[in-house]
């Protein structure tokens, strides 16, 4: 195996401009970079100055000025609204283009990556309407505007990366759904009204930041192997847009990454207690039967039943740690369960303690696996994760996954038992654990390939590309292309990270992924963005079938044998040796 | 919480299988269809077919209880949003089953969804999905629409798939150089053998009801899909499930609009097709303590459409007092599921009774038949 293929099986591949490195230094490389959890920081990566053209390269300041006297009041006034709409401009709509217009005007022409002049000409209005007159009809908040001329470098703001902050957020938009499905209930506003209400005020869209921050770090940044890892984990520990809001996404995702040079155990404590967690697996409400909150169902003769519900104790057994196979029972299930009632509280403000409170605790000792867990609700948590961290059977179910991952469909026994020692050995301690995929990677992996699940095959050629990722919500400046947004790709591409269908996270055998018509959007997707390769990126393909295949390979000469740019590079992006490591 | 947002219709995924015509032109097709629904979650038979008549329901649940169901059969009710498959019950088009279900009690999702899409007893013990094998006995080859095959329809020698998508397509010598790349690798050969030739579609995961409307429509072409498989999610109540009004509630309906519609866009066909259910479990039949219930063992199952012998619901009651309930909370299996799907495949597909053992139930022998399709 060379540095390449390495690079491949442990990260997202590489670019035309990658040096290759003895595979021993890779390896150094690889495990040093999994020793700590980088800082994630993905803005810092783009938020490059560059050099302003102009809009209009034939069209002056002066050309606009020029025009503008021919606005009528009417149409200064309705360009002012796009500007608004736009997230530009925050003042009166008057048909004055006073200080603050100009500013609005410069603000969008910089966005567009052009001269700032602060005075629009014919040519430029029009395109201020064609980009934003189309919002008008829909009377979108703010924030939905602001998305339209995302800028990540100023975006990490409205993405919540406090829990406290994110959290807030979701009780907010659990109130106002609430009170936008009581005036539907009663008749006092239609679908439609419901619907535009609810735009108004939120959008739905914070799950796009997450592939959005995240895809830039694989892309640009330099901690690949990392990045591969969190892919590894945060499908290890799915949720999904369909029952956990969207605000939590991102803190979830970092606490998962923040917990990734730590031991199993840490990380599986904080997956577990995570309201996006406790509200994807519904834990939240969960009452102990002998919990005050039964008492109170109790005394007050409510028509409630005091139980518990038992979705993600089951999934941590079945699914985190033990597996099916280790034969637990029911009542270890129930036990479990048990342990579990308390947590998820996202009304109860006490965020050190994560989100718990007693109110719906079962109170007592627990009984799993023959052991009995007693104590301060939070150490019998605590106690259970490490207990089922450090079971036999989790070693292998983490080291069998892993496996299945990094190394192959049927990966070779001593392969999952190398993993699965340095698991035991180490106590779960993820950094030995990773370090130790590397190694069998590195040992096995020569002889046994893996075909990409769609997400890491789109990062791969992205990387491989140099970039070019599709980062604006309405595509690039001055085109109008919905589909091309990384969300939207990855969709269309059948992984949609934040997407997951069920708690078992998306698959990772071959042959889930390999039907005709997943193939097909692979190829569809390399047609669609090869135009931008050629022109906008100045991709060469010739070359990179150099470094990828090799300089005198019969594949680099089919590559350069090629009769269209776009046939060039379909026979690089989707070539069964680039769609495997 | 499981929150369907309420900006969303409801989503769905369809799956069809049928005659790939440009690679087979002498195929052999049935001339039965049918629809396959695959309830993913784990339906609560208990709330869409509750047994009126047992004295427990109305003791163990208290939330989830169902209220104005209506009565079926003196002892059996339906939600009161099956509205369409209580006509087509009492027209004679539609029957259930009740306290039916593979004979697996792990209350695993994933364990139980492999086990009822593989047909076998053990989960992850085959890679290929029960249809898949009947269709695969009776010589049918097939074409799915959809995004991943899932397992229920794999075992096809040859498994073709569609899906809607806003890329657009490439050209006919682009899909031929790929082709090309493809040709001496053993996974990829074939894969866009029928992608440049198929019209393109315009539905896909999206609203439910459009994409029956397109199976529908497939389903009438010649050389069309014979087996539709429609995925519906969110079966999974463990928290506010809801009663006759609710998130379970909600998605009987749209279960039902869907089938509605359906039938209307099948027309004459209808006679000749068969609609069942399948989902990997049911649910407790006690209450949980968050509104909602959890895993349980057996459901209800529903069967509708021209071929089926309706206004009947079959069952060996087992009963919901707590000395009858599996292990103290889930409703008993007393009618094996595979019996049930036997019948269906023998009917469509015109199957014997020893190849459904061998190839479809890998050495399963139904019990009986229980009489629910129509002789053909």
């Amino acid at each position: 195996m060379d540095s390449k293929l390495a690079s491949r099986k442990l990260g997202y591949g590489f670019s035309s401009q990658y040096q290759e490195i003895a595979l021993s230094d890779f390896v150094v490389n690889a495990k040093k970079e999994l020793e700590v959890v980088p800082k994630f920081d993905p803005w810092r990566l783009i938020s490059v100055k560059r050099k302003k053209k102009k809009l209009f390269d034939k069209q002056t300041k002066e050309d606009a000025i020029k025009d503008e006297k021919s606005f009528t009041k009417k149409y200064k006034k309705k360009l002012q609204e796009y500007l608004k709409l736009a997230g530009f401009y925050n003042s009166s709509i008057d048909g004055d283009f006073g200080k603050g217009t100009r500013t609005a005007i410069i603000g969008w022409q910089e966005y567009l990556d052009k001269e700032g002049t602060g005075y629009l000409t014919k040519k430029q209005a029009k395109l201020l309407k064609k980009q934003f007159g189309e919002y008008l009809g829909y009377n979108y908040p703010k924030e939905m505007n602001n998305l339209a001329t995302w800028d990540l470098s100023t975006s990490d703001l409205r993405y919540p990366t406090s829990i406290k902050l994110a959290v807030n957020h979701l009780l907010e938009m659990d109130s106002e759904r609430e009170r936008l499905r009581a005036l539907l209930a009663a008749g006092e506003i239609t679908n439609n009204e419901l619907q535009r209400l609810w735009w108004k005020k939120y959008n739905s869209f914070a799950w796009w930041r997450d592939t959005q921050t995240r895809s830039i770090d694989i892309v640009y940044g330099d901690t690949p192997t990392f990045n591969r890892f969190w892919h590894f984990w945060i499908n290890y520990f799915p949720i999904s847009v369909d029952a956990v809001e969207a605000e939590l996404f991102g803190n979830y995702y970092l606490t998962l990454r923040k917990n990734m040079a730590s031991n199993f155990s840490e990380l599986l404590y904080d997956a577990t207690w995570h309201p996006a967690m406790q509200l994807y697996l519904s834990n939240q409400e969960s009452t102990g039967p002998n919990s005050k909150r039964a008492k109170e169902i109790k005394k007050n003769r409510e028509k409630k039943i005091a139980a518990i519900n038992e979705n993600l104790a089951r999934e941590l057994l079945e699914l985190f740690t033990l597996t099916p196979a280790a034969g637990y029972t029911q009542d270890d299930v129930n036990g479990t369960a048990y342990v579990l009632t308390g947590w998820g509280q996202v009304y109860d403000d006490d965020v050190k303690e994560g989100y718990f409170n007693d109110y719906r605790h079962e109170p007592g000792a627990h009984k799993i696996l023959g052991k009995k867990y007693r104590g301060k609700p939070k150490d019998k948590l605590k106690a259970l994760c490490i207990d089922l961290a450090n079971h036999p059977m989790t070693a292998r179910h983490i080291a069998n996954k892993l496996s299945l991952h990094f190394i192959s469909d049927k990966p070779p026994e001593e392969a999952i038992q190398s993993i699965e020692n340095v698991y035991n050995q180490s106590s779960g301690d993820l950094v030995k654990v990773h370090q130790a995929v590397v190694d069998a990677v590195i040992k096995y992996g020569e002889n046994s390939t893996k075909f990409l699940q769609p997400e890491i095959w789109f990062f791969n050629l992205h990387k491989a590309v140099g970039g070019g990722l599709p980062l604006k919500f309405l595509g690039k400046g001055d085109d109008w292309d919905d589909a091309d947004q990384t969300n939207n790709i990855l969709y269309e591409l059948g992984h949609l990270n934040s997407r997951t269908p069920q708690p078992n996270g998306w698959p990772d055998l071959a042959v889930d992924w390999l039907t005709p018509e997943m193939m097909d959007r692979r190829v569809r997707y390399i047609i669609q963005i090869s135009d931008k390769l050629e022109y906008k990126m100045k991709f060469d393909p010739d070359k990179y079938a150099e470094a990828f295949f090799g300089v005198s390979s019969p594949e680099a000469a089919e590559v350069k044998a090629a009769s269209t740019f776009t046939l060039a590079c379909l026979k690089i992006f989707c070539h069964p040796k680039f769609m495997r490591t | 919480m499981k929150r369907r947002n309420f900006l969303k219709g409801s989503l769905g995924t369809l799956y069809m299988m049928a005659s790939p015509n440009m690679a087979f032109p002498d195929v052999k097709l049935p001339e039965k269809r049918l629809l396959v629904v695959l309830l993913r979650g784990g339906l609560d038979g208990l709330a869409a077919v509750p047994p009126l008549a047992d004295k427990n329901l109305s003791k163990i649940r208290k939330d989830v209880l169902v209220q104005g169901a209506n009565d079926l059969d003196g002892f059996f009710g339906i939600h009161p949003n099956l509205k369409f498959l209580e006509n087509e019950y009492h027209s004679g088009n539609a029957a259930f089953v009740h306290a039916t279900s593979f004979p697996y009690t792990g209350r695993s999702h994933f364990d139980g969804q492999n086990i009822m899409e593989t047909g076998s007893e053990q989960a992850y013990a085959v890679t290929s999905g029960w249809v898949g094998r009947a269709m695969n006995a009776a010589g049918f080859s097939s074409l799915a629409v959809s995004l991943p095959i899932p397992i229920i329809l794999r075992g096809n020698e040859v498994n073709s798939n569609y899906f809607p998508t806003n890329f657009s397509k490439a050209t006919k010598k682009e899909y031929a150089e790929v082709e090309k790349m493809w040709n001496s690798d053993s996974q990829l050969n074939g894969m866009l053998k029928d992608i440049s030739s198929r019209d393109t579609m315009k539905h896909g995961r999206g609203d439910t009801i459009d994409l029956v409307g397109y199976a529908a429509s497939q389903m009438h072409k010649t050389n069309g899909p014979r087996v539709g498989l429609l995925e519906i999610d969110g079966f999974d109540t463990h928290a506010l499930q809801g009663n006759e009004q609710g998130e379970h509630a909600e998605l009987l309906e749209d279960l039902d609009n869907i089938l509605r519609v359906f039938k209307e866009r099948m027309g004459p066909l209808y006679d000749d097709t068969a609609i069942v259910t399948v989902t990997e479990f049911g649910r407790t039949a006690f209450e949980n303590g968050t509104q909602g219930t959890d895993h349980g063992w057996a459901s209800s199952m529903i069967l509708a459409g021209g071929l089926v012998k309706g206004k009947q619901v079959v069952s060996d009651w087992p009963g919901l007092s707590k000395r009858n309930l599996f292990e103290d909370r889930d409703l008993t299996m007393t009618i094996d599921a595979r019996d049930i799907y036997a019948e269906v495949v023998k009917t469509v597909f015109d199957l014997e009774d020893d190849v459904i053992s061998e190839h479809v139930f890998l050495g399963y022998k139904p019990e009986k038949y229980h009489g629910l399709l129509k002789k053909s």
